[in-house]
């Protein structure tokens, strides 16, 4: 019988065939104990037993074909629904077979909604008050730990807390740690470092592709060509690049800004990245330019200020550098290093 | 030709020596590869069963080497296939084959046991004798259930637990895939696996199996490697990582518990190998640092055939021809993007010069078509000339410096081929680099320096000494009789082909 070479735990499967079958078992389960019923009201008791033991065998089987697909039936619950019908003969099997039709084909709808949420009062350390503005990390400590430190695990975990830096002052520490004596340190800051050369990489492969589209419209062509010239100045300016690399970095860069500035010549931005580009390539006459025409479209003369101190500075024009740094004097103050600066200026 | 089922070995005859390799020679080219063929070339009176482990199929498409004719057999086993999953069925699982299981553990985790050798064996012996302990039971028993839950809570509750489980998962499949694999494997005098790592295990699991000696010889230090791929793979869900401060900042609980499975099963295997060999002294302390005993370790240096670069070497030029060579495969442990970023600044000292990149591309794509985007970003396509894989001898003769920029080597043969052929190599600090230009001991050092030494990943140092070779010709030529007389004096592959027949033989003669 099919029972029989079931496992212990199965999941029923009921096929045409078998629906059939269970309910001419059932029918017959239910004429024997009829039967058994009969020749218990004529006094033959012993026969009625046997007729309503062996009804009894009839009912389980049909039973479970009817319940749905996904209970899981096993020896467990068809001896405990024979038990039932043994112990209640007739009414047992009706019984459960109404109940259940009805209870498992229908069951009782889960009320989703049964919690309601109010309005409810933001948790501590959630306000709307600023969140810290600077890093948690001190890299005197980790350039302290990489130089001197004698324990490597320590050292990889300075390498390792530098992935909460910014890229400019986290690259620097990684350097050191280039240098390191042990191969774990060493190539943990490798590969730190190669990652953060390969998010930029990707940038500017990705736009590099979409600028050989033709299809392009101007606002594309100069949103592409700003990536571009912000990712290689990313490469410069975090220090990734190095040597004649920086050098052709930004040159790069700045063949892409003044690109997008052939497409919109009043973006201020544009403008600035291009005076801070010309000023690393000593370009100090270009970057004055470019300065002027950022300021007139829209950055202020205190943020433009540092730069035009930079660029008089490198001109040893070291009147005008004071001159400069008077402006942003005021911006200075809430400023630690700009303040020593200020202070050392002024 | 089915790789999967050569062998030209009698039935009821053993191999000589089964090389157990993973990830490399005969499917893959590299240093690795060029030392098992050497080896194979050079004892042609032994017969070798190769036995390779690779992740999936479709990453080994073809040979990448002729086989020699003392080859006998090829098995390849790739354990990150995908197999059928036995349906879930409830068991118990052994209780005492479990609480082995859970000493060894305990062994990796806390104690050094004088015992673990022995505790190896028992749990070995537990999995393949299928009855004690099956794949089926690590899925399903109640016992690795309890094992799993018991090892999440006192060690890992700050982490998911389902993350926790499938890791477990993933960690142990391919272990229950080279167990499989035992009974497949042909009989050999001597197991000799060129790693740790999983091609370790195996021969561990054939050492207490078919009760045959193991040899380890490793070129580099697997379990370093892997630590720091693992350090940075971001297919670990660990999203407790960073969450906290300063120096305290860890990896996360899944990284380590990775880190560790590869530590362990490097221990397995110095645990359990007969005798050990390293290919420098360095790689040969880090041994033992990992758990290798130091009286099985020995050090057996890479050789080179001289009487293949006899050519090039004697028809040196008087100056440097402006060619770099960079000769390897195209995968980041070379880190080829220091070598391109440094020759897009010797190229603006020496705008005539060129750069040869000499190797396959087809081990990493990924990295070898980011390579190309750099050279292409540096406006270096003409100077920069991607060769594919050459016979070194042939493209020798035309190179002025050889430069390797790699992050992380063992004795690198591409040093050996250069001084073979009289040149100097500019190299990073790495291996036994350093040791092979600058000389390892007092007499060595004596025969002079054979290029130059600069830490990892400096591309400015790298162009400096390159374009001080091309600069200043009688430095150049100096540092080429330097390497000339260096590997002629202590890396001739004969002393190479000695060292092995005897460690052979030694064990054959038993």
């Amino acid at each position: 019988m099919q029972l029989a070479n079931n496992n212990v735990i199965s999941y029923w499967k009921t096929s045409q065939p078998e629906i059939q079958l269970a309910i001419l078992l059932f029918i017959a389960g239910f004429g024997l104990e009829l039967w058994a019923l009969h020749l218990l009201l004529n006094n033959m008791l012993l026969k009625a037993l046997i007729i309503h033991v062996f009804a009894a065998l009839h009912t389980p089987w049909p039973l479970c074909k009817f319940m749905p697909k996904h209970f899981r039936i096993n020896y467990g619950v068809l001896l405990l629904l024979f038990t039932l019908c043994l112990f209640i003969p007739l009414v047992s099997g009706i019984c459960l077979l109404i109940s259940f039709s009805l209870g498992l084909y229908n069951p009782k709808s889960i009320n989703k909604k049964f919690l309601k949420v109010n309005n409810l009062p933001t948790p501590p350390g959630e306000g709307t008050a600023n969140t810290l503005s600077f890093s948690p990390f001190s890299s005197g400590l980790i350039i302290g730990t990489l130089k001197f430190s004698q324990d490597e695990d320590k050292r990889i975990k300075a390498v390792l807390a530098t992935r909460q830096m910014e890229n400019q002052t986290s690259i620097p520490l990684l350097r050191i740690a280039l240098l390191d004596s042990s191969d774990e340190v060493r190539l943990l800051a490798f590969s730190m470092l190669d990652n953060k050369q390969k998010k930029i990489d990707t940038i500017i492969h990705r736009e590099l592709m979409k600028l050989r589209s033709s299809k392009l419209q101007p606002d594309e062509k100069k949103s592409i060509h700003q990536t571009l010239a912000e990712a290689f100045w990313e490469l410069s300016y975090s220090t990734l690049a190095e040597g004649r690399v920086r050098v052709h970095t930004l040159n790069s860069a700045k063949q892409h800004v003044i690109e997008a500035l052939k497409i919109q010549n009043n973006e201020a931005g544009l403008h600035l990245l291009h005076a801070r580009i010309a000023i690393l390539l000593n370009s100090y006459e270009e970057a004055s330019n470019a300065l002027t025409l950022a300021n007139t479209y829209g950055v202020s003369n205190i943020k433009i200020a540092s730069y035009r101190a930079e660029i008089a500075f490198e001109l040893k024009q070291f009147n005008e550098v004071s001159q400069h740094i008077q402006i942003i004097d005021k911006l200075a103050q809430n400023n630690m290093i700009l303040n020593g600066i200020v202070r050392q200026w002024i | 030709m089915d790789l999967n089922d050569f062998s030209k070995l009698p039935k009821n005859k053993k191999a000589d020596i089964a090389l157990v390799l993973e990830g490399t020679y005969p499917f893959i080219r590299g240093g690795v590869s060029s030392w098992v063929h050497q080896i194979i070339c050079g004892l042609p009176e032994i017969e070798f069963a190769l036995i390779f482990i690779g992740d999936k199929k479709e990453n080994y498409p073809e040979l990448k080497y002729d086989l020699p004719d003392n080859v006998v057999h090829l098995s390849c086993f790739y354990i990150m296939e995908q197999t059928k999953v036995p349906d879930p069925k409830p068991r118990k699982g052994n209780k005492q084959a479990f609480s082995q299981i859970r000493a060894m553990h305990d062994n990796f985790q806390y104690t050094h046991d004088i015992n673990f050798d022995h505790l190896i064996g028992k749990v070995i012996e537990n999995l393949t004798n299928h009855k004690l302990v099956n794949y089926k039971d690590f899925l399903y028993s109640e016992e690795a259930w309890s094992f799993i839950t018991e090892r999440y809570h006192a060690n890992a509750n700050d982490t998911a637990f389902l993350s926790y489980f499938w890791t477990i998962r993933a960690m142990h499949v391919p272990i229950f895939a080279l167990l499989n694999a035992l009974n497949k494997i042909p009989d050999a005098h001597v197991y000799h696996t060129i790693s740790t790592g999983y091609a370790g295990l195996f021969s561990v699991m054939l050492r207490h199996t078919k009760n045959t000696p193991v040899i380890l010889t490793e070129h580099g230090i697997y379990t370093k490697e892997r630590k720091i791929e693992l350090s940075q793979v971001d297919w670990i869900n660990d999203a407790h990582e960073g969450a906290g401060s300063g120096l305290d900042v860890d990896f996360g609980y899944l990284r380590r518990l990775w880190i560790r499975f590869f530590e362990s099963i490097g221990r397995i295997t110095y645990s359990t190998a007969d005798s050990v060999y390293a290919i420098t002294e360095g790689n040969r302390r880090k041994q033992i640092a990992d758990g290798a005993d130091p009286e099985k370790v020995s050090v057996v240096s890479n050789g080179v055939d001289l009487d293949q670069f006899k050519t090039v070497r004697e028809s040196r030029p008087n100056k440097p021809p402006l060619i770099v060579g960079f000769i390897g495969r195209v995968v980041s442990i070379k880190d080829v993007k220091t070598f391109i970023r440094a020759i897009r600044t010797v190229s603006d000292e020496f705008p005539e010069m060129q750069a040869w990149i000499i190797g396959g591309e087809d081990e990493d794509p990924t990295y070898a078509s980011e390579c190309r985007d750099l050279v292409n970003s540096l406006d270096l396509e003409e100077t920069i000339i991607y060769k594919g894989f050459c016979n070194v001898a042939d493209v020798m003769k035309d190179i002025g410096v050889v430069v390797l920029s790699s992050i992380s080597e063992g004795l690198p043969l591409v040093i050996l081929e250069a001084f073979a052929s009289s040149r100097p190599v500019v190299s990073t600090d790495v291996g036994a680099c350093r040791e092979l230009i600058e000389g390892g001991t007092d007499e060595d050092k004596k025969l002079g320096i054979a290029g130059a030494v600069v830490n990892i990943a400096d591309s400015e140092a790298l162009a400096q000494q390159i374009s001080r070779f091309f600069s200043d010709s009688e430095y150049w030529q100096k540092a080429c009789v330097s390497a000339e007389k260096r590997v002629e004096k202590y890396f001739n592959q004969d002393v190479l082909f000695q060292k092995y027949r005897k460690i052979y033989n030694a064990v054959l003669d038993h």
